[in-house]
């Protein structure tokens, strides 16, 4: 067939039988961009007069987009190509070939490196209910909200297939085991009760044995292996906006979606969205046909930069900042790592004796300091931390502390840090407290593998008492610890 | 006179593998199969099946099992030679460092061999007594999965056993066979003979190579339940290629944090005995570093992508691979 094309080509250019081969040309060349294996090289042949769609499609399809390839077709320029290993060859015609040989893959024989080999870059297999960094989420199903939830009860539901022999959902939720939740045949689909606390979960749909992402689910996740899998949040909080009958598109956007848009759903009186939120204070604006607004049915707001007001939905328990005396002060704000050091934000109210806020904030660690008239204020009674804000002194809140780092002896230090992967081995900011012959520092870990070391003085140390550590890339090592859910004081 | 001519032939057979074993860093010693009888002896307290239920870290099968006191998941790695510990764990153990036996780390620098000693293996009711393990930083392969790896088990210790790997119900078999009927052993899973078929293996430098076929040619696999994909060498006649559909540009991750660009497809077209199998998902990339030492290089790996599509068994000790229909 190529070769045929080929001879077309041949004819073409000494310009004969041009018009009737002008058609089959065309079609020759819409077809004609391809990526292949030739002579242990990648190849890509690619016609140079290709339309602009067809090669971006091209490009997107096969995962070409970063090589260099548009430069070359628009500007003639090689230089990204080479620089990317690709090497150009003037095909015949109009075709241009561009090609790389394999680079070699780490040897089979290294007994780690090995796994490495059959997995991609971005390969994650973390499926964590609430994965770190998580503030929200919200379902985007193609019809209506998607699965009806009762309770703590999910009613999984797959629309159809009434004539396959047997369902399964399988996913984070089960640990992806195939043949754990079978689903029930109903008159129109398929149905399976899950029990779920409020978070993220990754599912599949096992038809008769194949895995289908859920069709009806518009949110899924590829797993950076080719596999895609279908994604519910298990919500926690209904957002209500009454009214606006007449709004063509009513929009939610917030902290928790980092100020980006979902869109609401048309309810009987007025628009709804429910979405997980993770514990904590959440700051949020509705979006009417492009015109913002803060939540009309909810008292609860602070000001934002724009001069207007955020509303605000808090998940968990307050807590209260207090600052005591100070009483001539005419403003007291509270600024933290958790609203952006933002000093005009959240104010307090004077109470007996000092000044009064609660804000909720979920499991971790954070810093934060009081503005008083416009200066910066520690609560000398509470816990103090240098080095996060330039050496500036802030007070210092562990939330849920689940772990004691300890270090024995070195009774002649003078300051003993900790620093780990859980504050990027910023280190002075976990600054450890001298108790008996005992340095100790008790901070909130998420579940997972932690690595660490102490500063004594400015020296970097293993933790002596834990046999556990791993090799780092400058040689020196990091003490190794894993938290699971479970993990807590004693 | 007798054991004269016994130690001349002993000598004789030995010959040829020590020449070999000297080329390239044999992870095991050649001469222990020479033998015929494996250093390594599982003591079986259960009756005639071990059933261990499993769990899964992405595609790897995680098994329970304890070394000493140290209790943990270990990963079933028929890629692996032997038991593989990690460092990070087995800290306090006393080590043997083998100067001349290096082998790449994947900062591609050549790091010795190191080994340990270690009281008891114990697996389900399978125990190991004072066999050796490989120490290895597997820090990265933890950060990976998100999951605390105590190890690898690979294959020799599980020779002496029939292993079945159901993935649709996350179970795995083992059946210690009997030395007595150790050339018509069959498992009761493997009673019916007309739901699986069978296809030879060949057990070399404790890897398990079979032979399929693609487009007209015989090529040489390594079956490894510790790759999570398949992998196929770029370095293949062009031929091969033509029964790939290429889907996409893959980076994986190299040496170090730099990536090596790969293709991602299916292969179609595979004959496994009389079996065809079609879109079979293969990476392709270049192993050329990826030879072994005395069967030259290995054409492909075949690793969870293709023992998942069925149910898949092994008797290592008559060499068999059975997959089911």
């Amino acid at each position: 067939m190529k070769r045929l094309f080929g001879k077309i080509f041949s004819y073409l250019f000494a310009g004969e039988i041009f018009i009737s081969v002008a058609f089959l040309f065309s079609v020759y060349f819409s077809y004609a961009q391809e990526y292949k294996i030739e002579n242990g090289r990648m190849l890509i042949e690619i016609p140079n007069n290709i339309s602009l769609p067809l090669f971006q499609n091209f490009l997107l399809k096969y995962n070409l987009e970063d090589i260099g390839l548009s430069e070359l077709l628009e500007k003639g320029i090689t230089d990204s190509l080479q620089l990317n290993g690709w090497k150009v060859i003037k095909g015949a015609g109009n075709l241009l070939k561009i090609s790389k040989p394999f680079e070699s893959s780490p040897a089979i024989n290294d007994p780690e490196g090995k796994f490495f080999l059959s997995m991609e870059g971005n390969y994650d297999l973390r499926f964590p209910r609430v994965p770190e960094g998580l503030l929200g989420g919200a379902n985007n199903f193609k019809s209506g909200s998607g699965f009806t939830i009762s309770d703590s009860i999910v009613h999984f539901y797959l629309p159809g297939y009434l004539n396959v022999k047997q369902v399964f959902v399988a996913g984070s939720f089960n640990n992806w085991q195939p043949a754990n939740l079978p689903m029930m045949v109903k008159e129109d689909g398929w149905v399976a009760d899950v029990n779920l606390k409020p978070g993220k979960y990754w599912y599949k749909f096992i038809i008769d044995g194949k895995w289908i992402s859920d069709p009806s689910n518009r949110l899924r996740e590829n797993d950076g292996k080719g596999n895609t899998n279908s994604v519910f949040f298990m919500t926690n909080h209904k957002f209500e906006l009454p009214g606006f009958a007449n709004a063509r598109k009513v929009m939610l956007s917030g902290s928790f979606n980092n100020w980006s848009q979902w869109p609401m759903l048309k309810s009987e009186n007025g628009w709804q969205l429910e979405a997980f939120l993770a514990e904590g204070t959440h700051r949020y604006r509705f979006v009417v046909d492009g015109k913002w607004m803060d939540d009309p049915g909810n008292p609860q707001k602070y000001p934002n930069e724009y001069g207007e007001y955020n509303s605000v939905v808090e998940i968990g328990a307050p807590l209260t900042f207090r600052l005591n005396g100070y009483p001539e002060a005419k403003k007291v704000y509270l600024a933290g790592n958790f609203n952006h050091w933002r000093e005009d934000e959240l104010m307090l109210k004077k109470v007996d004796g000092g000044w009064e806020t609660g804000y909720v904030l979920g499991a971790g660690n954070y810093w934060y300091r009081y503005i008083v008239d416009g200066k910066s204020v520690v609560d000398s009674s509470g816990m103090i931390s240098t080095g996060t804000t330039g050496g500036a002194a802030v007070n210092q809140l562990i939330i849920d502390p689940n772990y004691r780092f300890s270090l024995k002896g070195f009774s002649d230090a003078n300051k003993v840090f900790l620093a780990g992967d859980f504050n990027q081995f910023n280190p002075d900011n976990f600054l450890m407290k001298r108790n008996g012959d005992i340095w100790e520092m008790t901070i909130h870990l998420s579940p997972g593998k932690h690595i660490y070391k102490f500063i004594v003085d400015g020296k970097w140390i293993l933790d002596p008492d834990n046999p556990q550590w791993e090799q780092n890339s400058y040689k020196t090592g990091d003490s190794v610890i894993w938290i699971t859910e479970s993990s807590s004081l004693k | 006179m007798r054991a004269t001519i016994c130690s001349l032939m002993l000598f004789l057979l030995i010959l040829p593998v020590k020449a070999i074993t000297g080329i390239g860093p044999v992870r095991d010693s050649a001469v222990k199969m020479i033998h015929g009888e494996l250093l390594i002896n599982p003591v079986v307290t259960c009756d005639s099946v071990v059933v261990i239920p499993f769990v899964r870290a992405g595609n790897l099968i995680l098994l329970p099992a304890a070394i000493d006191s140290v209790k943990g998941n270990f990963i079933l790695d028929t890629g692996a030679p032997g038991l593989v510990l990690n460092l990070t764990y087995f800290r306090n153990y006393r080590t043997t460092t083998h100067e001349n036996e290096s082998q790449a780390g994947l900062n591609s620098i050549q790091t010795s061999r190191v080994t340990t000693l270690i009281h008891k293996l114990q697996l389900d009711c399978i125990s190991y007594q004072n066999i050796d393990a490989d120490l290895v930083n597997l820090g990265h392969l933890e950060n990976a999965k998100s999951v605390k790896i105590l190890g690898l088990l690979g294959l020799e210790l599980f020779k002496r056993f029939e292993m079945i790997i159901d993935y649709e119900n996350n179970v795995l078999y083992l059946y210690n066979i009997p030395k007595k009927k150790k050339s018509r052993f069959r498992s009761e899973l493997l009673k019916d003979t007309s739901s699986y078929q069978t296809l030879d293996i060949n057990i070399v430098e404790n890897k398990i190579i079979t032979r399929m076929w693609v487009g007209g040619k015989r090529l040489r696999f390594i079956i490894d339940s510790g790759a999570e994909g398949n992998l196929l060498d770029s370095r293949l006649p062009n031929s091969i290629f033509d029964n790939v559909q290429v889907n996409r540009r893959v980076k994986l991750l190299g040496t170090g944090n730099e990536k090596v660009d790969a293709l991602a497809g299916n292969l179609d077209n595979l004959r496994a005995g009389n079996m065809k199998i079609d879109n079979l998902p293969v990476m392709v990339t270049n192993l050329e570093k990826s030879c072994l030492s005395y069967i030259n290089c290995t054409d492909g790996i075949l690793g969870f992508d293709f023992l998942s599509l069925h149910k898949i068994g092994f008797n290592f000790v008559e060499q068999k691979m059975y997959i089911w229909k």
